[in-house]
């Protein structure tokens, strides 16, 4: 039998379909690399913007409202082989106590447009699922019509080997050649990625993409156990050609493009204006509670709250004036919390049926093996919007430990929440309540007295070390907390069934239909 | 040639494969009738809502003064997305601007929901179904025009007729466009019927054009497919390998190279990126020495001692500082179309995307569609400001301070005497403009074409 099988793969390799196959998908496995890995070190480059603008915010914060410990998300290498969702969803989970994500955003740091969205970037499973699966059927397809119309099905025949011998050496022939030019062109890309500085794999990495290689593999087995099983059932090559030529567009090209335009638009969405509409109304709903609370807790009066107000923080008012502030705050930031809740509501309720959309897309993948494929790979590469999700569900765990934190140390009512002034800090206005409001106004020669005073007290403030916020204790994000590898593994494990299972039959129908084919 | 040309119109039209592809074509023929309707009749909900609520924006000014707030405007569809989507249900449709001076400058964005959840896709519109199927269709038919008669030997004996090689290849040629002219004809008009029986589109002059230059582009994007399998199937005088050289030639063209163009184009121009980050840097800087110069706004009450002297130099400061700035923003937006353009030129290598693109600008949807709105956008922002300039002159009583709400007139103002925007499609000439340069890439793709299978054909061996 080993000797059947090196016969195949002798004769393939002779063949013109294999070279100019494999000098095919070596030049684009290597440019597809190359701009894959370049198109990293620029995600890489904005991760690292990204973070260092997040860390510089939370060292520079001086009050509670300052804080942001948003979570930059690290773009994965295996991303260059299974793109996913990554281009169309960005990569940052903002977290804070009015807002609550319902998907990674974008942040200012990509380099494209809405524009740019329009257009598909590339990865390695298209090369795979495109040009490799092709070469499957292109090998696959004459296998046993070919050899019938040649004759030379009778001559293997009367070697005396039983007929499943024959099956399963021309497969095993048929795919041991297949995973050549898989296996060459992931070294190269391998060894281009290993080239960029940028990229680093971790154990983790490894072991997916040697389950990635697996993966491939099988996928191509499959392609080429079903052309092969196509010759068995068909007396001539051109017509086993066209059949596997027509599965073939149908699978890879066509199924890919229609499945998610149907999809799109067989589920019905809410119109995203109703959103809108919902949101301005909880949003004036709760503008009213607070001019509610103002009304029965009136402010001190202008006087009071005097100070100088920067980006993030109120400073000098007077200390009468922090009391009132202090109070409104911590209702205001609970009605705020509402808020954040009640918008997610809403704008979940209007984003549930885009989810419903792009599951469909992922679930009904399966109906085809170059789908069920590319699926497969980006749940491999952590790259799939149920990855993203389940990142933004970590994100919203982790912003309610964020607030519990804040809770703990009653940032709330506190005064550090808006204002960085010591307990002992002298205001601006001493005596409020002797102030006319004409005194007030920038040009009048009090405020200009005052303001003297307050840029001698500006630098005083530079020097004082109370003002720093301290932030110790302040839980950070676990970005290693992600799906796990058995995870991974669980979620898809219904696409491997399939993929093993399709593989498996198509192998056994062969074999029962090569008994009784006519070699004549 | 009459007879050759018959001769392959029949041996088509009983293959197995013509057959196969006639029933395909006519499958996602209709599902796009059916995707179409649908999206139409999301369409139809999406828009009224969003028009209501651009509507009330209106009714909201009740004084000139109150009238210097945000507008949103908002773009009609072409009609034909069925034909070639070109991105419309991605790209934005809408801008938003704000009529005071320190303002945000105008702004697009997308205004019918988009679901940015699934990766990116294209829509099943014709010229997918076109570029995709039919490119494949092609080389389904015409792989083995001349290898299968070098390998059974007949084209021996075609030639011992008097028959020039050219007129022979002219026959065949002509016979494969004719049955795939015929096929997407009437694959075509069911997708139309779907449609029209659905009343998602009405059968008018708009619709009876774009499908004549739809026509226009198909011929040549056919003929060059066409031609190049003829011509490889000379040269490579063997069945098999003829089809793995054109697969793959196909995989690369079609598929392959229009998916580089983004990281190409990302690599090659950098875009403004966050540009709300810095774009009010200039009105702070100019107000914080304003301030120190003693320019500052000091309430209606206080200003009227002196006609609002101050405020008027505070507010011609201003506006030449916005008007930089909007400078500033036209630049940028036009550095993030020109990446995408970059992208396009190399998409235009691909003569799928030569077709894809020529159709698109043709018949006005896509990159033209985006440009124009931008163009009426910025014009009815002037056009908002001259008819409150107008409104402001006539009141006397009025500070004159232009766009800054607070120091405007008071007087009422009937919302319905605001100029409302009207979208208007972009002009033939525009679309043709920007058709012009993909449509004469894909006559050229075509000539080459043309050449190369006539050259392998004269000089192949005929003899098996």
């Amino acid at each position: 039998m080993w000797i059947l099988i090196r016969k195949e793969i002798l004769a393939y390799l002779l063949t013109l379909r294999l070279s100019a196959a494999l000098i095919f998908t070596i030049t684009l496995v290597v440019m597809t690399t190359f701009i894959g890995s370049l198109d990293y070190s620029q995600r890489m480059k904005s991760y690292y913007k990204e973070a260092k603008q997040i860390s510089e915010n939370l060292d520079n914060a001086t009050t509670y409202r300052q804080v942001y410990p948003n979570i930059a998300v690290r773009p994965k290498p295996l991303s260059i082989f299974g793109r996913g969702v990554d281009r169309s969803i960005g990569s940052m989970l903002y977290i804070s106590t009015s807002y609550i994500p319902t998907s990674p955003s974008w942040h200012g740091g990509t380099n494209d447009s809405h524009l740019m969205k329009i257009l598909i970037p590339i990865d390695f499973t298209m090369v795979v699922t495109l040009l490799l699966s092709f070469l499957a059927v292109a090998l696959g397809f004459d296998n046993i019509c070919g050899e019938r119309e040649r004759g030379t099905l009778k001559q293997i025949l009367t070697n005396g080997i039983s007929r499943n011998h024959i099956v399963l050496a021309k497969l095993l022939g048929g795919i041991l050649t297949l995973t050549i030019p898989l296996t060459i062109g992931l070294v190269f890309a391998l060894l281009i990625l290993m080239a960029n500085p940028d990229i680093s794999f971790s154990p983790n990495d490894w072991v997916r993409l040697g389950i990635f290689y697996i993966l491939s593999c099988l996928f191509l087995s499959q392609i080429f156990s079903w052309s092969f099983m196509v010759s068995c059932f068909t007396r001539n090559s051109s017509t086993s050609l066209i059949i596997c030529l027509f599965t073939w567009l149908i699978g890879s090209v066509v199924y890919i493009n229609v499945l998610p335009s149907y999809s799109r638009h067989a589920v019905e969405e809410e119109p995203v204006q109703l959103f809108r509409n919902r949101n301005d109304d909880n949003w004036a709903a709760y503008e009213r509670q607070m001019e509610e609370w103002e009304k029965k807790n009136p402010s001190p009066g202008e006087a009071y709250l005097k100070g100088i107000q920067h980006g993030g923080y109120l400073r000098y008012a007077h200390p009468k004036g922090y009391e009132w502030l202090q109070k409104r705050n911590a209702y205001s930031i609970e009605r705020l919390m509402e808020f954040a809740e009640k918008r997610y509501k809403a704008l979940w309720a209007h984003q549930v049926a885009f989810a419903h959309q792009a599951f469909l897309v992922d679930r009904w993948s399966i109906l085809s093996p170059y789908t069920n494929y590319r699926t497969l790979t980006y749940q491999l590469a952590r790259t799939t919007l149920d990855d993203k999700f389940y990142l933004v569900k970590l994100g919203h765990r982790y912003r309610q430990t964020f607030i519990d934190y804040l809770r703990g140390r009653n940032a709330f009512s506190s005064r550090r929440w808006f204002s960085d002034d010591p307990e002992d800090q002298e205001p601006m206005i001493l005596h409020p309540g002797e102030v006319t409001p004409k005194m007030l106004t920038a040009d009048a020669p009090f405020m200009k007295e005052r303001m003297v005073w307050v840029q001698d007290q500006e630098k005083k403030a530079e020097r004082d070390p109370r003002r720093k916020l301290d932030l110790s204790g302040l839980p950070r994000f676990d970005i290693t907390s992600e799906r796990s590898l058995a995870q991974s593994l669980i979620v898809m494990t219904s696409g491997l069934i399939v993929l093993v299972l399709t593989l498996g039959l198509s192998i056994l129908i062969s074999m029962y239909r090569f008994q009784k084919y006519d070699p004549s | 040639m009459g007879i050759i040309f018959l001769h392959q119109l029949h041996d088509h039209l009983k293959s197995l494969r013509f057959q196969v592809s006639l029933l395909l074509l006519l499958l996602l023929f209709s599902l796009n009738g059916l995707i179409f309707t649908w999206s139409k009749q999301q369409q139809i909900t999406d828009d009224a809502t969003i028009v209501s609520a651009n509507n009330r924006i209106y009714e909201r000014a009740e004084t000139i003064s109150q009238a210097v707030q945000e507008y949103r405007i908002f773009s009609n569809r072409a009609g034909i997305e069925f034909i070639a989507e070109g991105g419309t249900s991605w790209l934005h449709d809408g801008m938003w601007f704000h009529l005071g001076i320190e303002e945000e400058p105008p702004n697009s964005g997308r205004f019918r929901s988009d679901n940015n959840w699934m990766i990116r896709f294209e829509e099943a519109d014709w010229a997918l179904i076109v570029r995709i199927v039919l490119s494949f269709v092609c080389i389904a038919l015409a792989y083995n025009t001349v290898s299968s008669e070098i390998e059974q030997s007949t084209l021996s004996l075609v030639f011992s007729n008097p028959l020039s090689r050219g007129r022979y290849l002219m026959g065949k040629f002509l016979a494969h466009l004719t049955v795939l002219l015929v096929s997407i004809i009437l694959c075509s008009l069911v997708s139309l019927l779907i449609l029209s029986l659905n009343r998602a589109i009405e059968l008018d002059f708009v619709i009876f054009r774009s499908y004549c230059l739809f026509l226009l582009g198909t011929l040549f994007y056919l003929s060059f497919f066409l031609l190049l399998s003829m011509g490889i199937s000379a040269l490579s005088r063997n069945s098999a390998s003829s089809l793995v050289i054109l697969i793959m030639l196909w995989a690369l063209l079609i598929v392959i190279i229009p998916q580089t163009s983004y990281m190409i184009s990302t690599q090659l121009i950098e875009t403004p990126g966050a540009w709300w980050e810095t774009y009010f840097d200039p009105f702070n800087d100019a107000r914080e020495t304003l301030t120190k110069e003693g320019v500052s706004l000091r309430g209606k009450d206080l200003g009227g001692v002196d006609g609002y002297a101050i405020e008027k130099i505070y507010a011609r400061r201003m506006n030449e500082i916005e008007k930089q700035q909007h400078q500033f923003h036209k630049n940028n937006i036009q550095k993030t179309i020109y990446q995408y353009q970059v992208a396009k030129a190399i998409n235009v290598l691909s003569p799928g995307f030569a077709f894809q693109y020529s159709v698109e600008s043709l018949l006005n949807t896509g990159e033209v569609r985006y440009q124009h709105l931008l163009k009426q956008g910025w014009n009815y922002l002037a056009t908002l400001r001259d008819f409150l300039r107008a409104r402001d002159a006539v009141d006397p009583d009025s500070p004159h301070v232009l766009f800054l709400a607070d120091y405007m007139s008071t007087m009422e103002l009937d919302a319905n005497n605001i100029p409302r925007f009207k979208y208007q499609h972009p002009p033939l000439s525009e679309s043709i403009v920007a058709g012009i340069i993909p449509l004469i890439v894909l006559i050229l793709d075509t000539a080459i074409a043309f050449f190369f299978a006539f050259w392998c054909f004269n000089r192949a061996e005929i003899a098996g």
